[in-house]
């Protein structure tokens, strides 16, 4: 999978301090830990999005998922939704390498013909709007989460506009216009 | 100083995170790198995500403590 880089291993080492903390979050210290390691996580994903690697937002994003899959407490509607956005990312995530490397298996690997400004919407691009419905959705399901775990599923959503904005861009560019 | 890939009591993991967050007042992000990695136990449900993900190299490769996950999946889970 995309972006195996030192950045994704800072992502994990992030998730595992977070994981840690969650452990024991009773007492105004631990939780004032905990809070601080979310900022940093957060921290991570902005530096992320100004870099504008799709390949490590793509990775940030599958991992987030996955980690979510198996480490929250969610209900079984959720975790079909869960596993559909994982689904639907390793889709989006094939046919962004296509696009770039293999034209002739993106052509093969659309849905429809559909097409905005002339460029297709494509696996890709259904995927980042989907996806960022589905973010949208567990923001509104978990109203009473606190809001630093909110803020965190925010940025994620952001996430998925840039994304979408850097394709848009590949897309451009592979296909010349 | 920590310097085991073992397990640790929630006590020493509290250090641990303390240490972690001495390494980054102090502008030693590459020790609180190895603090969270090698020496913080991974936890085994994320320890699972990442082998799925990334495949059991990276997790050997890059040193972190499996010591939680090896207690909860059992030895030789990294080859199942």
């Amino acid at each position: 999978m995309a972006g195996l880089t030192d950045d994704t291993l800072e992502f994990v080492e992030l998730l595992n301090q977070n994981l840690a903390t969650r452990e024991r979050v009773i007492g105004s210290e631990v939780q004032k830990k905990h809070d601080q390691g979310l900022l940093l996580t957060m921290e991570y994903l902005r530096r992320q999005q100004e870099r504008r690697d799709i390949e490590t937002l793509f990775s940030s994003e599958l991992l987030a998922l996955t980690h979510s899959l198996e480490n929250d407490v969610i209900s079984p509607e959720e975790e079909t939704s869960l596993n559909a956005g994982i689904n639907q990312l390793t889709r989006a995530y094939d046919c962004y390498k296509a696009l770039t490397g293999d034209f002739d298996a993106y052509k093969k690997m659309q849905d429809t013909y559909e097409k905005e400004d002339g460029l297709p919407i494509d696996v890709a691009r259904n995927f980042f709007k989907s996806h960022y419905t589905r973010l949208q959705n567990i923001l509104r399901s978990n109203s009473k989460a606190p809001k630093l775990e909110k803020d965190m599923v925010r940025l994620r959503r952001d996430s998925l506009k840039i994304m979408r904005e850097i394709y848009i861009e590949i897309q451009r560019k592979a296909l010349a216009f | 100083m920590f310097t085991e890939a073992r397990l640790y009591s929630l006590e020493e993991k509290g250090q641990i995170i303390d240490a972690i967050y001495k390494a980054h007042d102090d502008g030693d992000l590459g020790e609180a790198s190895r603090l969270r990695r090698e020496i913080l136990p991974l936890n085994p449900g994320l320890a699972k995500v990442v082998k799925k993900l990334y495949g059991k190299d990276y997790l050997v490769d890059n040193r972190f403590n499996l010591a939680e996950a090896n207690r909860e999946f059992g030895d030789g889970w990294l080859d199942r």
